[in-house]
């Protein structure tokens, strides 16, 4: 699980912008499924072996793209003036390396003004900050052009016992989690048909999911995403690193599937947490559950600290318990109990 | 270049200059070396002419691990000058292990309103090494270690380089080189400890060697960036070596500085003045050591400065060098004697 999720998290795909993740998840799937193809908006789906068409089919679903930076304008010195694209936290960007994928991919260093100079009790605005590419404008206009994007370049590091620190893990783990499911069922006889999607642009509005859940035309989903680990700064609507997978009820999924997943959960001994959201949970769940004439969704979420930061935190014991618990799930499906 | 790189990359929070001590001490010529009590790395080549002392500091701004909750989160306190928002979401190694920690923040979507605009103040930062508990994370950090940025030396752009500590293990690193030659001026260097505490280590090297004259070799603020005006630049990058006529610390020697300034002009050696006030260096205690020292100071343009991120411009690296050189060949030997 740690090798996935390394292999996911430093591939490259900005919202809009998910080829080079798209490619590497394809390649991560493609010795466990029957056919892999790339839709219109970039959504990967992943057939499972043995497709049965008397089979009912339940799609699980991670998204593909990261947050990012895209340039809205070049400095006359040569300096790159950025838009958010996803939600930022701009406390976190100066003084952090970037990597600017232009006609190739240049690094650069988000600009800071030390101490020395002065000291805001406010948070930087996005508009005051750029990125030093070291080179003029002259030599910047051939490389990089405006609406090219910008991501963290953070090192995949290990923590103390079962913890990562990486980027993107906001979905990557989602994505390392449906690899590592497509992997194990690939040797079994299911009940169910079996699609893997890893869907685009989730991080701007839920943009790809819904069109591949209308492809793939599922008789339920289950989506895969993060939500918040406990911090000393968050205590609420927070969860706990390790507490294995958490499972959300209300208006958001289907409370059938919500309760399937919890037995799944029991009968193998699987440690699992509740979240409960009251309304759209921003995750890919609140796109897919209304395709068509409406689809049976559950969502599970891994806890992960420092969302959205060039390091987010993860415990891998819950990539493995959710991947655990959404076998046992595909395992035990009979349809009849939704 | 890979004196450079190793000198930025090594880990010396002020009071902790051991591993930089080490390093500088394994680079040097055979000459004569001596270690004080405040930590400072004191070498001498004798000549002739009158005796020159350069002073370059050897440690750098970090944290200083001061406390450890229940869950296993870090307490730190800032060792020098850090603009709290360069740490947020950065990677730090703590220790002479080099434990890797992440400084946390809370998620931008669990931020109240006012929080999102806000500086988050360094005693509600922690840093997250991935224990379970206090327990756990005493077994590997102690009360007391210091943490830095980790190694990340980048050459990028136009001959620029990113990296921690460029502050001011590029001064050391020209100290190197000129202890490697050979000139008919009395050469002292001081590597100094504790410089970013207050220049704590300056006034003992200043005492042990006398001097007739001091050069300091350090690193400046350099805001040529957006959206600073010109007027607030106070150095530009690439523009050549950095000399302050008066800065919060001291009054940098007339005579000594023309000389300086004479053969950057005879030798067509890029040079600029500093325009602030700001800053401090060693200059201001080795200048009142002793009977008092005519001092000057020579400063390294560097944008970002105290943060995981400073850049350097390789070039104006390399021509300090050369006014160095020149100056220690040409104009050095025939300064009056004291």
């Amino acid at each position: 699980m740690r090798t996935l999720l390394e292999t996911l998290s430093i591939a490259p795909g900005v919202s809009g912008h998910e080829e080079g993740a798209a490619d590497i998840f394809s390649a991560l799937l493609t010795p466990y499924c029957e056919e892999i193809h790339r839709d219109a908006l970039g959504n990967v789906i992943a057939l499972g072996r043995g497709f049965d068409k008397n089979k009912k089919t339940i799609m699980i679903e991670a998204h593909t793209d990261k947050i990012g930076l895209m340039v809205r304008h070049i400095t006359k010195d040569g300096f790159l003036l950025v838009t958010p694209i996803g939600g930022f936290d701009t406390k976190l960007l100066p003084a952090t390396s970037v990597r600017i994928f232009g006609r190739r991919v240049l690094h650069g260093v988000i600009c800071a003004i030390p101490p020395h100079i002065a000291h805001s009790d406010k948070a930087p605005e996005m508009e005051t900050l750029c990125i030093d590419t070291g080179l003029s404008r002259e030599k910047l206009s051939d490389i990089v052009r405006v609406g090219d994007v910008a991501e963290f370049e953070t090192e995949f590091t290990n923590l103390q016992a079962h913890m990562v620190a990486a980027s993107a893990m906001d979905d990557r783990a989602g994505l390392a989690v449906l690899a590592s499911v497509m992997k194990t069922l690939s040797k079994e006889v299911l009940p169910v048909n079996v699609v893997a999607v890893a869907s685009t642009q989730e991080e701007v509005g839920l943009r790809g999911a819904g069109v591949a859940a209308y492809t793939v035309n599922p008789y339920a989903a289950i989506c895969i995403d993060v939500c918040h680990g406990k911090t000393p700064d968050a205590n609420r609507n927070t969860f706990t690193m390790g507490g294995g997978p958490v499972i959300t009820v209300g208006p958001n999924v289907q409370k059938c599937v919500s309760n399937a997943l919890i037995r799944a959960a029991k009968a193998n001994d699987i440690p699992y947490q509740i979240d409960v959201d009251s309304g759209d949970t921003g995750t890919d769940a609140w796109a897919v559950q209304v395709v068509r004439r409406g689809i049976y969704t559950g969502l599970l979420s891994l806890p992960l600290r420092y969302m959205h930061s060039g390091y987010e935190v993860l415990d891998v014991t819950d990539a493995e318990k959710t991947a655990a618990l959404l076998c046992a799930f595909l395992r035990a499906f009979g349809g009849d109990e939704l | 270049m890979m004196l450079l790189k190793n000198l930025c990359d090594a880990s010396g929070v002020s009071g902790h200059e051991e591993e930089v001590r080490a390093l500088i001490a394994a680079s040097l010529p055979d000459c004569e070396t001596h270690v004080d009590i405040m930590g400072n790395l004191l070498c001498e080549k004798r000549g002739n002419g009158p005796k020159i002392l350069f002073a370059a500091h050897m440690d750098e701004v970090g944290l200083l691990i001061s406390g450890v909750d229940e869950n296993g989160f870090l307490q730190f306190k800032i060792v020098g000058g850090i603009n709290t928002d360069v740490l947020l979401g950065k990677k730090v190694y703590i220790g002479e292990k080099k434990i890797p920690g992440i400084v946390g923040v809370c998620a931008v979507h669990l931020q109240k309103k006012e929080a999102r605009k806000s500086a988050v103040l360094p005693e509600d930062m922690y840093i997250d090494i991935g224990a379970a508990n206090r327990e756990e994370a005493l077994s590997v950090v102690s009360l007391g270690d210091f943490a830095v940025f980790p190694p990340n030396f980048t050459q990028f752009g136009d001959n620029l380089v990113e990296a921690k500590a460029i502050d001011d293990r590029a001064g050391c690193a020209l100290m190197i080189r000129l202890l490697h030659e050979k000139y008919d001026a009395h050469i002292c260097c001081a590597f100094t400890a504790q410089e970013e505490v207050g220049t704590r280590g300056a006034q003992a090297a200043a005492e042990f060697f006398r001097p007739e004259y001091a050069v300091i070799l350090e690193s400046t603020f350099c805001s040529d960036i957006f959206p600073t005006e010109p007027q607030d630049f106070v150095t530009t990058l690439g523009k050549g070596i950095a000399l302050p006529f008066m800065d919060r610390t001291s009054t940098p020697d007339k005579y000594l500085v023309s000389s300086l300034v004479l053969t950057a002009q005879t030798h067509n050696i890029p040079y600029q003045r500093k325009r602030s006030g700001r800053g401090g260096t060693d200059a201001g205690v080795i200048s009142r050591a002793v009977e008092g020292i005519p001092t000057a100071i020579l400063a390294l343009p560097c944008r970002n400065l105290h943060s995981p991120s400073s850049v350097l411009c390789l070039d104006d690296y390399e021509n300090t060098w050369k006014l160095l050189d020149a100056w220690l060949r040409t104009s050095a030997p025939s300064l009056i004697r004291r």
